[in-house]
């Protein structure tokens, strides 16, 4: 008796090249029509769909097809209050969105247009006794809202002077939801899976901390997310998927262990979940596109040497250009 | 979007797709903005909990709409009966019922969950128990739920033991269910803990199971659950932070120690030296850059202090090393390694146990030749139980391994790679202090903190790409030959300030750039970079900019 490997077929017809134009144009026009359906029903995650859109086509060498004006303005109108920010301006202030507008204001190079040491603040307010980071006020607690406070903290330069969070806790808490795979969960007890691997391993790295990660034991499991179609899935038992390959991706080059998987195999695999009528990438071949897929299909492409890119910093998932300017960088191992 | 299939469409139903969606998306746009008023304006009535529901039956990922919800419970916690009160909960919990069908993987419904069940008085966690369990009988993988579950067993106090059987329940279904499996990674350690690790399990518990472990592999040796599962099991002991090695330098008053796990400065402040057994107070500093290192230097004593004998000795926990001065500038103490140096981080396992393992492997790989879980699983077991009895086996199994599972192949070759220089640091005595590793087909180089204090090393003739981070802990080392690798650049050369002769030959050394670092490494006499891609008008500037260096280059 054997178990049915879950994995896609490639087909023969399926696109083999990088659609460098169609993507640009897809995500250009994408937001265009605000009347749009799909558009109007992610209302409730707006700012990181900018973050999406905006990162994608940086790394595509053309962030100029985006209205930047536009863009500014509507960041800051989604600043709260608290210093926090919502996806949209009418929504709740949370983390996340926190996140997003600062990565796209660094983009942007227009930090300055929001109130930092309110940001800051909130960011602070939300970290709890035992190190977590709730994702707002209603104290929900989740290791992607310790990525997100640590990363926005450090773009922001206030994570090495001036830092408003018990740093020592942060690491402790993140090291309590490590499990016997070597990975990482949302919480104390939670299963291993390669999102949260990536925002645990993004923490440690930011924080020059990743020596207490068995990168041997978690790379081997990361690299098991490979399968025969060459994408990669976020747990043991599941089907293949474009996101997914980025965060196992990313967490193996921060481990240097991106060599053990076979990249052109990926590559393939992030070329055919291409759509070549529309433009976008989705989530494994054949299937809808949206922007969400398509920035994670084209970081993969970048980090795995796609030369028509800039290149993307796996800890960030941003164009490195931008952090070298902002002086932000975070440890990566030397891969051996 | 997850596994939306996109369907071939004609214009005309492309197009009444289109106006029904408008239809659809005008009244949920409507509701959105009455519930913002609602928001906006604090108001918590009959009407905003109605819109409300309305929208999230819609689309359940509207946060800031659960948080009105929130917020009216609160508000209606001081406004409403208690009997009114337990009626609003109740129907937001079967509402909740009702979203998690239509989304189960939604964070908004079970955090909306969640918040109930810790508003509510006298919860029915029972109730919830039962609504986890018909959540995963849907999808056992479901890690939403599973959570859930942590949480509803967290504050109703069910028993670790309950849930072990429950996890038991599930693997019996289906043997294939890596979140029962990691389930019982955590709370096996709680019911039956390992008197000397809290985190691992008893002797007793352990011996049970591995035999359901094994009939998971059995039934079906491709299930990676099982594999993952049982290399836990087996177990790698954690390794103790101690001393590897002490330098003591009189032409440089310099004192180096090397731990073998990364330290912090303040780590070091359990390192204690004596001199002549009277505590001596350094100050550390690490040898490379970064919070946490292997290697830690501190200044001695002038010179002219060290007048006859001395006996330095450095103390970290219960591992300590001591040398003795007689009118040496140097000297060293290394700790004596054995194969048992690094058993312990292949199984902390009894050795009957393993061996029964193996058997068991040896059994099923019979039965399933060529499937990789077991040729894996018998390598480890063969580490584990007498690393230079299987040497050869491991080798020829590991070969084959980059075969059948080529997509994998640079991870065996790495396993392999550390296999070989974890035997050599075993077999040989670093008081030597020459290390010869050539033509051993090395991919990788680690553990390196073992050779701190070597002063020949030679890689030659082997597969390795690049002389990184581990090449900076060489800091004694005065002869390295990598000759014959891939060698495409060698950052970790930077500042070996003890370097005299390197031989890069026959390597993929392609550029000035590439050689930067050597010209950081202040006692190099000799260079040899023969059949590489360097250009010679880079040759040239070399030349120029080490003019006391002998290069050669053809």
């Amino acid at each position: 008796m054997g178990s049915v490997v879950k994995d896609v077929a490639l087909k023969e017809d399926a696109p083999q090249t990088f659609l460098l134009e169609k993507h640009i144009e897809y995500i250009a026009a994408y937001g265009a029509n605000k009347e749009d359906y799909e558009y109007c029903m992610t209302e409730y995650l707006r700012l990181s769909g900018i973050y999406w859109g905006l990162t994608a086509v940086d790394l595509m060498h053309s962030r100029n097809r985006m209205n930047e004006n536009e863009i500014v303005e509507f960041v800051v109108s989604c600043q709260k209050e608290c210093g926090g920010f919502g996806p949209a301006p009418a929504h709740d202030p949370s983390i996340l969105y926190t996140l997003s507008a600062v990565q796209v204001l660094c983009m942007l190079d227009k930090l300055d247009k929001i109130h930092i040491d309110k940001a800051v603040a909130f960011i602070a307010g939300l970290q709890n006794k035992d190190g977590s980071f709730s994702g707002d006020k209603w104290g929900e607690v989740d290791t992607r809202f310790s990525f997100c406070a640590v990363a926005a903290l450090s773009l922001v330069g206030r994570l090495w002077s001036d830092c408003p969070i018990n740093i020592e806790k942060c690491v402790e808490f993140i090291l309590s939801c490590m499990n016997f795979d070597g990975g990482f969960g949302c919480r104390p007890g939670s299963e291993s899976h390669s999102g949260q691997i990536y925002c645990c391993v993004g923490v440690l790295s930011i924080l020059r901390e990743l020596h207490h990660i068995d990168d041997g034991l978690l790379g081997w499991w990361l690299c098991e997310r490979q399968l025969p179609s060459g994408g990669l899935n976020g747990r043991p038992e599941k089907l293949p998927d474009v996101c997914y390959s980025w965060w196992v991706l990313s967490s193996l080059a921060i481990l240097g262990k991106l060599h053990w998987i076979d990249k052109h195999k990926l590559k393939m695999f992030i070329l055919a979940s291409q759509d070549n009528e529309t433009g976008g990438i989705a989530d494994r071949p054949g299937d809808m596109v949206d922007p969400f897929h398509t920035l994670f299909g084209i970081a993969g492409l970048s980090l795995l040497g796609e030369t028509s890119l800039k290149q993307i910093n796996p800890v960030y998932c941003m164009p490195q250009d931008v952090l070298n300017k902002l002086g932000v960088n975070a440890q990566i191992l030397d891969s051996q | 979007m997850h596994g939306r299939l996109k369907v071939k469409t004609t214009a005309v139903q492309e197009e009444e797709k289109r106006i029904k969606r408008q239809k659809k998306l005008k009244l949920f746009q409507g509701a959105l903005a009455a519930a913002f008023k609602k928001i906006h304006s604090k108001e918590y009535d009959p009407e905003g909990l109605y819109i409300t529901q309305e929208i999230l039956a819609a689309n359940s990922d509207y946060y800031t709409i659960w948080n009105y919800r929130k917020n009216a419970f609160l508000h209606f916690k001081n406004t409403k009966t208690s009997d009114e009160l337990l009626k609003c909960f109740q129907d937001e919990l079967s509402f909740l019922q009702n979203c998690l069908k239509n989304n189960p993987k939604s964070y908004s419904c079970w955090n909306q969950r969640c918040f109930v069940l810790l508003t509510m008085s006298d919860p029915d966690w029972k109730k919830e128990l039962q609504l986890c369990d018909l959540f995963l009988q849907f999808d056992d993988r479901n890690f939403h739920c599973w959570d859930y579950r942590r949480f509803v067993v967290q504050h109703s106090a069910v028993l670790p033991g309950e849930e072990i059987q429950f996890t038991h329940k599930l693997i019996e279904n289906n043997f294939s269910n890596y979140s029962s499996w990691h389930y019982r990674s955590k709370l096996l350690p709680i019911e039956c803990p390992d008197a000397s690790d809290k985190n691992r399990i008893g002797e007793k518990m352990l011996l049970e199971e591995l035999e359901l472990v094994q009939n998971a592999f059995f039934t079906d040796p491709n299930d990676q659950s099982a594999w993952f599962y049982h290399r836990w099991l087996l177990g790698r002991g954690e390794t103790k932070q101690s001393l590897l090695s002490l330098h003591v330098s009189l032409l440089d008053n310099k004192l180096t120690c090397t731990l073998r796990k990364p330290a912090s400065i303040k780590d070091c402040s359990r390192l204690n030296v004596y001199i002549n057994d009277n505590p001596h107070v350094v100050v550390w500093k690490g040898c490379n850059q970064g919070k946490y290192q292997h290697v830690w230097q501190s200044d001695l004593p002038k010179k002219d202090l060290f007048s006859g004998e001395n006996k330095i000795k450095v103390e970290f926990g219960s591992s300590e090393l001591m040398v003795e001065m007689t009118g040496q500038d140097e000297a060293i103490s290394c700790i004596q390694t054995n194969t048992e140096t690094f058993r312990q981080s292949s199984s902390d396992a009894k050795l009957s146990v393993l061996t029964e393992e193996l058997k068991s492997c040896e059994e099923l790989n019979d039965l399933e030749p060529g499937n990789k879980w077991v040729m894996l699983t018998l390598v480890l077991l063969m580490r584990a139980i007498d690393p230079t009895h299987y040497s050869s086996q491991v080798h020829d199994t590991l070969h084959e391994l980059c075969t059948v599972d080529g997509m994998r192949q640079c991870y065996y070759q790495d396993l392999m790679s550390k296999f070989v220089i974890e035997d050599h640091i075993a077999a040989v005595d670093l008081h030597q202090r020459c290390i010869d590793l050539h033509g051993k087909a090395l991919t990788r180089v680690c553990r390196f903190e073992f050779f701190s204090t070597i002063t020949s090393l030679n890689l030659s003739h082997n597969q390795l790409h690049s002389l990184n981070s581990p090449f900076k802990l060489l800091h004694c080392l005065q002869k390295l030959d990598v000759s014959e690798n891939e060698i495409v650049e060698i950052s970790g050369l930077k500042d070996l300030t003890k370097l005299v002769l390197l031989n890069l030959d026959s390597n993929k050394i392609s550029s000035l750039k590439t050689l930067e670092p050597v010209t950081t490494c202040a006692a190099l006499q000799k260079i040899s970079v023969k059949s590489n891609r360097i250009p010679l008008e880079d040759i040239d500037s070399l030349l120029q900019i080490l003019p006391n260096v002998e290069i050669v280059y053809e």
